[in-house]
């Protein structure tokens, strides 16, 4: 599987450098809407030196984090999600069937997407800065690194069973959008947020624990929210393999 | 007979498909209560094939062919009757030991990626198949040697033409030399001398290695260059199964030679009537031999003995359910 | 007449794929719930409720309408080109005897009705606009037409240069970008210091910052007028790009004129 992987990686920086330009585009445009999340931080911050608790700092380390997590996501699974959608619509899934190997993982990991590498370096470069700032703990520090790495098994998960939809569903091509808007709404602090939809996104769908829950690390204040979101990914991870599984069979039948 | 390969017993297949209804009401109920609608594809059909055989499954468009080869290969699941390949009786359970037996061409579909040389798409086929390297390296060498694209190898794929794109298909199909191999409509759209090449390539496979090769077309040309016996299927079910020549007796009409000369006759025989300038018919119920002089004759053949035609009255009949 | 046709095909289109007009929607609705929560959060721990000259109330009304304008200054003009310029059918198109580029902004308007439907009401019976005199509501109105007008022609220039140039694709996230920064989607530009007031001028801005504050009744009547002669500006210089940039179009650029 290891070697399969390999390869799979070498082929996606082969394509990537088929598109050279295009892939240099899209790292600016990724660092371009960072900057423009940093300006808007600095200016509600010109208002007032704290929100909630989060002084600049604080919210600076919230936004990288979530972004760390979104481009961590996107450099390793979302040119195969992509590519997945067209797979499924084009009833093309054919040959997946007939490989030894497990089609959920293998169409998961088809491509990395190395543009979103420039943007991702860049983002946790900037983010080990406002960590060497924010001195985390040593078991903080885990923490931190174990929460981001939940946030992507999450975004991953979402995005999984947005895009296996779809088997049943076509013609909605903004559906797939969803899991990044949701992702990005939960780039705030929780607080911000009235109580009711907190805890909606806290506890249900956790995009704020997500969110929140590393940041909180990064600055000393671990959260018991991460083994209850690193649950909730767990069950989502399992819904999405079931949703495939169904699918599958949706897709043999009616092709 | 020698033990089959694969057993096909009295199999039968239906898609699903959803009506829709119209209206907004009509989605809303959809969403809910879907009007399901089974489409027979294929029905009752029993086959088998003796290892080293080529079987030719013949069919107009959606007469059947494809899915057959998708419930032998475990794409799809069987509803009723048995199937059995290799010492495999559940295809659609898709065991890995199973799955790297055989080998797959589906023509409406690509296993090659479109920005990168097929070679990648090889090299990571070997990985999935778990080919050792040096028996990968020396068979490529020979697949490509044979089919003549080994120049096309480093070529991106959107770059090659489709003959050579085709070839590579196969190519993918092949490199972990399955012992059963599957081709779908294998030259559909390529031109005369790649399809030679590629007939002359599978004749030789099939002799040297003993590969068992199932292939569908409507390309009659396909058949009578490759296939040592054909099934029919018409509306999903096996109406013929035998040798071509043996469809060839069946069906076409009896008894009126069609012969072409190489200049008119001064004299016509009994029982001959002309066409053309140097085209006969010949009444063969009423005579013993051929009252025209061998010398002269360009082609004999029987009338409507033609595959192609035989085929298209074979699939222009509705079929009895 | 053919253009009414145009405008009716591209409503028909937008309306007949509701599903993602309503996803849309919903994503917009979400983005300016974030956003206002957010600066309702500025608000509470500043301690004051006047920001720039907005009061707390006010801002969320600013969020919601200049997320709504960002939907109607869209860039989907690019794609329609590109993909056109691509497959060959540029010259098809101008072969017919109906102007390109007049053709582009009906099917334009169609596709933004719905969110022209949502801002066209609220400027009607929220905004105080028309209770400044006619004579304000006129002009305001002028001020609305001649910068969509203008928006459309600016977006088809680049579109038209930035083919010569580049893969036109990439272009939608940096124009979404430039609205989101430049255009007052992010924030108002007006909090920005007096030395950095000239960015208010931008066409991004134009589109979104000035028509929204003209929405809550707050542009004057001084800055009404610079936005009026400001608009007309950058509408003459989008025309003078798209009649330079069609003329190395390689085929048949007169008719791009038309």
């Amino acid at each position: 599987m290891v070697k399969i992987y390999r390869i799979l990686v070498s082929q996606s920086l082969a394509e990537t450098l088929s598109y050279r330009f295009t892939a240099v585009l899209t790292a600016i445009f990724g660092i371009l809407f960072y900057v423009i999340e940093l300006v808007t931080g600095g200016v509600y911050f010109s208002f007032t030196p704290t929100i909630y608790g989060w002084n600049f700092l604080d919210y600076l380390n919230l936004i990288t984090t979530a972004n760390l997590i979104s481009y961590l996501y996107q450099f390793l699974f979302v040119a195969g999600h992509e590519d997945l959608v067209d797979q499924i619509l084009d009833g093309n899934l054919d040959y997946s069937l007939l490989r030894p190997v497990n089609a959920y993982w293998f169409h998961a990991s088809y491509r990395v997407d190395f543009p979103s590498l420039v943007t991702l370096v860049l983002t946790a470069g900037i983010e080990t800065g406002i960590l060497l700032k924010l001195q985390p703990t040593p078991l903080n520090l885990l923490g931190y690194l174990a929460a981001v790495i939940v946030g992507v098994a999450f975004v991953f998960a979402l995005n999984q069973i947005v895009v296996t939809a779809a088997f049943w569903i076509d013609g909605m091509t903004a559906l797939d959008g969803l899991p990044e808007y949701l992702m990005s709404a939960s780039a705030r602090p929780a607080k911000i947020y009235p109580r009711l939809l907190q805890q909606l996104f806290l506890w249900v769908i956790p995009s704020l624990a997500i969110t929140n829950v590393p940041a909180q690390f990064g600055h000393n204040r671990p959260s018991w929210l991460l083994a209850w979101s690193a649950l909730v990914t767990g069950v989502l991870l399992g819904l999405s393999y079931w949703e495939w599984r169904r699918g599958l069979l949706r897709y043999v039948s009616a092709n | 007979m020698t033990e089959p390969i694969i057993t096909i017993d009295h199999v039968s297949f239906d898609y699903v498909t959803y009506t829709k209804q119209s209206g907004l009401s009509g989605s809303w109920h959809d969403l809910f209560h879907r009007q399901k609608q089974r489409v027979p594809a294929v029905q009752n059909v029993s086959l088998q094939v003796a290892p080293g055989e080529i079987l030719g499954l013949l069919g107009a468009n959606g007469a059947g062919k494809t899915t057959l080869i998708k419930l032998m290969t475990g794409i799809l699941p069987v509803r009723a009757g048995s199937l059995q390949l290799l010492d495999d009786q559940h295809p659609f359970q898709k065991r890995p030991a199973f799955l790297r037996r055989i080998g797959v061409m589906l023509s409406q579909k690509s296993q090659l990626a479109w920005d990168l040389p097929p070679l990648d798409t090889l090299v990571l086929l070997r990985e999935i198949y778990q080919v050792p390297h040096d028996r990968f390296t020396d068979w490529l060498a020979f697949l490509t040697d044979q089919l003549a694209v080994t120049a096309q190898l480093k070529v991106p794929v959107r770059k090659l033409s489709l003959g050579q794109r085709i070839k590579f298909e196969l190519i993918c199909a092949l490199i972990h030399t399955p012992e059963i191999l599957f081709l779908d409509e294998p030259t559909i759209g390529i031109d005369v001398s790649s399809q030679a090449n590629i007939y002359r390539f599978l004749q030789q496979l099939n002799r040297d290695t003993q590969m068992t090769i199932i292939l569908t077309s409507h390309n009659t040309k396909d058949i009578e260059a490759l296939a040592q016996r054909v099934a029919v299927i018409n509306h999903g079910r096996k109406i013929f199964e035998g040798t071509p020549n043996g469809l060839i007796a069946q069906y076409a009409s009896a008894a009126t030679l069609e012969v072409v000369t190489d200049a008119p006759l001064t004299t016509l025989p009994a029982h001959v009537t002309q066409v053309a300038d140097s085209q006969y018919l010949v009444d063969a119920a009423a005579l013993t031999t051929l009252p025209i002089d061998p010398q002269h004759i360009l082609s004999v053949h029987r009338r409507n003995g033609n595959l192609d035609d035989i085929l298209t009255r074979l699939f222009s009949q509705e079929v009895a359910p | 007449m053919s253009y009414w046709q145009t405008f009716q095909n591209a409503l028909t289109t937008t309306l007949t794929y509701r599903g993602n007009l309503v996803l849309r929607l919903l994503t917009v609705s979400v983005e300016i719930a974030v956003a206002s929560f957010m600066w309702l959060a500025v608000y509470r721990f500043s301690g004051q409720d006047n920001v720039a000259g907005i009061g707390s109330s006010q801002m969320v009304v600013y969020l919601a309408v200049v997320n709504v304008l960002a939907l109607i200054f869209s860039a989907s003009p690019i794609f329609t080109l590109s993909a056109l310029i691509r497959n060959g059918n540029l010259s098809v198109m101008l072969l017919r005897p109906i102007n390109y580029f007049r053709q582009s902004f009906w099917t334009y308007v169609g596709q933004a009705t719905p969110y022209l439907i949502i801002y066209g009401l609220a400027i009607a019976f929220i905004s105080p606009v028309f209770r400044r005199g006619w004579g304000y509501g006129l002009a305001s109105l002028g001020l609305i037409i001649l910068t969509y007008v203008m928006f459309f022609s600016l977006i088809s220039g680049v579109s038209l240069i930035s083919f010569w140039l580049v893969q036109v694709w990439p272009l939608r996230p940096v124009l979404n970008a430039l609205f989101l920064l430049l255009g007052g989607q992010a924030f108002p530009l007006q909090i920005l210091p007096s030395a950095w007031r000239w960015v208010a001028l931008n066409p991004f801005a134009l589109a979104g910052n000035q028509l929204t504050l003209l929405l809550l009744g707050k542009l004057s009547v001084h800055q009404l007028t610079i936005d009026l002669a400001m608009a007309a500006g950058w509408l003459v210089l989008a025309i003078v790009v798209v009649k330079v940039a069609a003329a190395f179009v390689p085929m048949r650029g007169s008719a791009v004129n038309g």
